[in-house]
């Protein structure tokens, strides 16, 4: 299907139910599905036979969200998940193993940091912060243990960008994949499979659902990788647990999906509810539109907040004082996200004040949604990170995160006119 | 902020919506449930004598379907709102709070065809009788009111498309008469024409289309525009006249510019029951949001398709009031500059087998009986919903059999004409 993106972000990985012609996907609230015969049953268990045994491992209508992300990112398969941490786990868990290491951008989300905390405190798997915009320090950190490389395309809170090409030809020539979170991208803005991601995962709870009414994640497969060099036992070596199975020789368009399907889908288990798949395709149908419209709209608040007396800084890349304006602009020619800082003059008591005077942007942590979003970051998702990380993300008592949402952007000018007047 | 007015835009994700009081979510909850437990028996009590507001039981109302209310009479600029089952539940409702046996009221001809049935069959067996005018020439609509009629009903975007009503016009003829005009405002939406601006009384959608946008969910929605006043006109016995079912209580008096939507409520909602889910309330809701959004694109993509397809050498016409030439241009500027609809109907050369292969071969646009979703639509009007009539029957009711219908979705719109093309290849 070579239509364009707009069409693939409805008609992907979707028909219509050969059953009863229902348009909509089909909400399979089902746990099982009958196998019609015994031999057909030992088929999809022994992985010979594509088919759904058990809700778990998969599902029609959480295959068909599935379909529909792996075909917009450009990727071969893609594995859907009850949460972005939980999109991280499947990652973590199918390339490392105890003693490994993996490198991490210093700037990434608290959620990510926390993740990697809890494998290197329980099961000893290390990571190494680095700099991403410091492409030497990648380079150095790698060393024999490293079994990825971990940044965000566009990063959370400050909206600024990485050199993903350049990070990939990095990880080429080190043989690890480079894993690129794009919950703040989304493949309307950015397909980091076109700059040389070889993984893309996504927090689906975000501008995926649109809506901030469903959790998910999903990983995308890029297929491009060969993972045959003896680092990586969970996609090449003959999986014990399972039939003896080597994935990268019984699917090899997308063996690292499959290996995240088998080891951590299976068994551990942080499968996505039928529903949430629903409400997230229903999301992912309108996501071009809303991405437009969440770029135009914080780019010209941005613009306006960056003028404003009582306004110390923005950190949107589309201005030109950002260090990385120009790299912004060619990676993200049609918006650049709706998710950036604006540093208040008067720190805490201000951010306190415009906080709780705003009437459109309500006070939560989430992003992504229709509504205008504002999170005070350090009282809330970096309180636990240290000052000098703080400091390296642009973060002050000032600061606050705005998710610009869908609103008429006059009337979101004019709510922070009086919430800073 | 309160001398603001806000935008549409902010109306559609906003309006009727606040963070949940007891646990701060942000996204309006899915009440799924029957009861609402009540504070006390004087509670209860007030509740079911209308001298409180609050929840009883969901057949009546519920907190979710209350947010959907409260936004549609936001964006239709009405007083208040009733969400119901589907979009004829809605006109149910509306001529049931309406009319007494024997009474009439006068409709456009050109109509989505299950309204035409609903008025033509179903309400006879409730002894209302529907007189049929033609909204091109509104002196027929003048011209058929009688001491017993009590409304007239037209769309604004008259099915299958491509019709622009005249409401301002309709309105004059409605006051003078002393009826309400009620104007199915689903083709339209209020991001492309608010009915109320135009001097309609009573606004229904089928939330079906447009409104809910995904194709996924059936409601429909009752507005009251306010303006109407049932206690001056004393035509209208469930709102003038003490209702011995609530103690004597006239419905008109008490709720004032309201009263329309509680009546609906309280008598039709109540006693006959086509309440909506809340689940499907909240999906929606959740459609509203980008409202603003898809109807553009929706009317963007629209007009480029029929640019295209009144060129195409397969196609007789293209009934579309976006096009400069066609007879409802004027109209369609006056009542929806933003845009003039994503459904319409095109003619083949090629009749009734060009329809059938047309609809056959076509890949991105799917076949079936619906209309205002993410996808592209089609139906062969001839060949499926007006199977059953005569070639004469259809030529009146629009559905020749050289017509096909398109409801165009969101789509990149080179995707669409592409597949148009290799369809009538």
């Amino acid at each position: 299907m070579a239509h364009h993106f707009d069409t693939r972000a409805i008609h992907a990985g979707a028909a219509p139910d050969p059953t009863t012609g229902a348009r909509a996907q089909a909400i399979h609230q089902s746990n099982g599905y009958v196998f019609k015969s015994l031999d057909e049953g030992s088929a999809i268990f022994g992985l010979e036979q594509a088919g759904f045994a058990y809700g778990r491992s998969a599902n029609p209508t959480v295959a068909a969200l599935e379909r529909r992300v792996a075909h917009l990112e450009g990727g071969t398969a893609a594995l859907a998940t009850s949460s972005g941490q939980s999109a991280l786990l499947a990652i973590l868990t199918t390339l490392c193993r105890r003693g490994d290491e993996v490198i991490a951008a210093s700037q990434v989300f608290g959620g990510t940091v926390g993740l990697l905390d809890r494998f290197r405190s329980q099961f000893g798997i290390r990571t190494r912060y680095v700099d991403p915009h410091d492409l030497e320090a990648v380079q150095a950190a790698i060393g024999p243990k490293t079994r990825g490389i971990l940044v965000e395309a566009v990063l959370n809170p400050t909206g600024d960008v990485v050199d993903l090409a350049a990070l990939s030809a990095i990880a080429r020539a080190a043989k690890v994949p480079l894993i690129v979170d794009s919950t703040l991208a989304t493949p309307a803005l950015l397909r980091p499979i076109e700059h040389g991601a070889d993984i893309v995962w996504h927090s689906a709870s975000k501008f995926f659902s649109g809506h901030g009414t469903a959790i998910g994640g999903i990983i995308v497969d890029s297929g491009n990788r060969d993972w045959i060099d003896g680092r990586y036992p969970a996609i090449v070596k003959p999986m014990v647990a399972y039939d003896r199975v080597e994935v990268m020789k019984k699917f090899p368009t997308f063996p690292f999906m499959a290996a995240c399907r088998l080891i951590t889908m299976r068994e551990l288990g942080p499968c996505l509810a039928p529903l949430t798949a629903f409400l997230l395709q229903t999301g992912i149908e309108t996501l071009p539109l809303r991405m437009q419209r969440h770029g135009e709209n914080a780019l010209a608040l941005h613009r306006f907040l960056s003028q404003h007396s009582r306004v110390k800084a923005s950190s949107h890349p589309a201005l030109t004082s950002h260090p990385r304006n120009n790299l912004a602009s060619v990676l993200l020619p049609k918006g650049m996200g709706s998710v950036q800082l604006v540093t208040l003059k008067g720190g805490l008591n201000a951010a306190r004040q415009v906080t709780e005077r705003l009437k459109y942007f309500s006070h939560l942590v989430n992003v992504g949604e229709a509504r205008s979003l504002v999170a005070h970051p350090q009282t809330t998702t970096h309180r636990n990170v240290d000052a000098a990380t703080r400091r390296a993300f642009g973060i002050e008592p000032g600061s606050l995160r705005l998710s610009v949402g869908l609103e008429d952007v006059e009337d979101l000018i004019a709510d922070f006119e009086q919430a800073l007047g | 902020m309160s001398e603001r007015t806000p935008g549409f835009s902010t109306l559609a994700i906003h309006a009727g919506a606040s963070p949940d009081p007891t646990t701060g979510a942000r996204s309006t909850p899915i009440y799924q449930t029957a009861s609402f437990v009540f504070d006390d028996v004087d509670h209860a009590a007030s509740l079911f004598g209308l001298q409180a507001f609050g929840n009883i039981y969901t057949r009546i109302g519920n907190p979710t379907c209350a947010v959907l209310e409260e936004r549609v009479a936001a964006l239709e600029g009405g007083t208040a709102a009733l969400a119901v089952a589907s979009g004829h539940a809605a006109e149910h409702l509306v001529f049931h709070t309406l009319l007494e046996p024997g009474d009439e009221f006068i409709a456009a001809k050109k109509l989505y065809g299950g309204s035409i049935n609903q008025f033509n069959h179903a309400y006879k067996k409730f002894g209302w009788n529907v007189i049929w005018a033609d909204s091109d020439n509104l002196s027929t609509f003048e011209k058929a009111i009688t001491p017993k009629t009590k409304a007239i009903f037209v769309e604004s975007i008259a099915n299958p498309g491509g019709v622009i009503v005249d409401i301002a016009g309709l309105a004059k003829i409605a006051n003078k008469a002393g009826i309400p005009l009620i104007v199915d405002n689903t083709m339209a939406s209020p991001y492309l024409i608010k009915p109320f601006e135009h001097g309609a009384h009573i606004v229904v959608h089928s939330l079906t289309k447009f409104l809910g946008g995904h194709g996924n969910s059936i409601g429909g929605i009752i507005v009251d525009g306010g303006k109407f006043d049932w206690m001056k006109s004393g035509r209208y016995p469930s709102l003038s006249k003490p209702r011995p079912e609530y103690g004597g209580m006239v419905l008109g008096e008490t709720f004032g510019n309201f009263a329309f939507a509680i009546a609906c409520r309280v008598l039709g909602l109540r006693d006959l029951g086509p309440a909506l889910s809340p689940f499907n309330a909240f999906m929606i809701l959740q459609g509203i949001e980008t409202l603003p959004l898809r109807m553009q694109r929706h009317c963007d993509n629209a007009l480029k398709v029929a640019k295209h397809l009144a060129k195409h050498k397969a196609v007789a016409w293209v009934s579309y009031p976006g096009l400069p030439a066609d007879k409802y241009h004027a109209l369609a500027k006056k009542y929806s500059p933003n845009g003039a609809g994503a459904v319409f109907t095109i003619g083949l050369k090629g009749g009734y087998d060009a329809g059938v292969k047309l609809v056959s071969e076509l890949k991105l646009f799917s076949h079936l009986a619906n209309i205002g979703d993410t996808r592209s639509l089609v139906i062969h009007p001839a060949s499926t919903t007006h199977r059953q009539l005569t070639d004469e029957q259809r030529k009146i009711a629009g559905a020749s059999s050289d017509v096909v219908r398109l409801s165009i979705g969101l789509e990149d719109p080179a995707d669409l004409i592409a597949d148009l093309n290799q369809a009538l290849k």
